[in-house]
């Protein structure tokens, strides 16, 4: 797999929180996609986890890595950002807790508990992300300096070219 | 009507267009943006919501139009989504939010040539 990559930072979406769509409209015409089912799915599942990216961030002035790439199967996209790593050991519980117990009346339950929150943040989007499209989602935790509260965490999404265009 | 660079929203007696991208940071944005729909549900009780032409809407919009279903189970509103089959967030969305509110009107307009 040979990835492009870019380099963003959180300050530039909370100018124009659109520029993540932006990003994610153009890494998926860099795939190939254009028009169509296929590419509005991949770019709302690049689109989330940029914004994840983006609102986790422990600072605006961190780095967030974007790296991505297409194969004879799919494409894969890694995004890596700085976080705290309270909320880097959260996000990795989270998505494993996502990945084993996904189902529709899970789903439900989660989607009517974030809705009736008072929290300004969704928090909907790696759980619709898992339930609904066909991709694969991994984090790992890394570049962590024992000294440091803070570490970097790298979300991998990868999607088979044949199980998108059925759901398209 | 209300219009942005990425969307627009159109009032029409019940019913309600919504087009464009919405991809916006919070859900006091989005709470900003869907006022006219929430009033409307409260005021007049129907509502009918054409999103045909939204061709992204992300989690945080998702969580936001879920909170305007709730609000209308709560108060037996008579609320319809209309959606588009071409596009694959709709058909998915739409049938969780008929898990939230059995009385939820879906309706999807077909693609050209289908």
């Amino acid at each position: 797999m040979i990835y492009q990559s870019m380099v963003v930072y959180p300050s530039d979406a909370i100018q124009d929180w659109s520029c993540c769509g932006k990003m994610a409209n153009e890494l998926t015409r860099s795939m190939g996609l254009t028009v169509g089912a296929s590419a509005t799915m991949v770019s709302t599942v690049l689109n989330e986890l940029i914004e994840n990216a983006m609102k986790y961030s422990a600072m605006d002035s961190l780095p967030v890595r974007i790296q991505w790439g297409v194969t004879a199967n799919g494409f894969e996209a890694k995004i890596t950002n700085w976080s705290t790593k309270i909320q880097a050991k959260r996000t990795l519980n989270f998505i494993r807790f996502v990945r084993n117990t996904i189902s529709t009346n899970g789903y439900i339950r989660y989607l009517y508990k974030q809705a009736t929150s008072k929290s300004p943040h969704s928090k909907m989007g790696l759980m619709g992300i898992c339930h609904d499209y066909p991709v694969t989602l991994q984090a790992r935790m890394g570049g962590i300096p024992t000294e440091s509260s803070l570490c970097q965490i790298t979300i991998t999404v990868g999607g088979d070219r044949k199980e998108v265009s059925a759901i398209c | 009507m209300l219009r942005m660079d990425d969307y627009e929203l159109k009032v029409d007696g019940h019913t309600i267009r919504l087009s464009g991208a919405f991809r916006l940071s919070s859900l006091i944005h989005y709470d900003d943006v869907f006022a006219p729909i929430k009033d409307m549900i409260e005021s007049s009780g129907s509502v009918r919501l054409v999103m045909a032409d939204v061709l992204f809407l992300n989690s945080t919009g998702i969580t936001a139009l879920a909170r305007l279903v709730i609000t209308a189970r709560a108060l037996s509103a008579s609320f319809t989504l209309v959606g588009h089959n071409g596009v694959p967030w709709q058909q998915k969305v739409f049938s969780s939010f008929k898990r939230l509110y059995s009385d939820l009107g879906v309706e999807f307009l077909p693609s050209q040539g289908s």
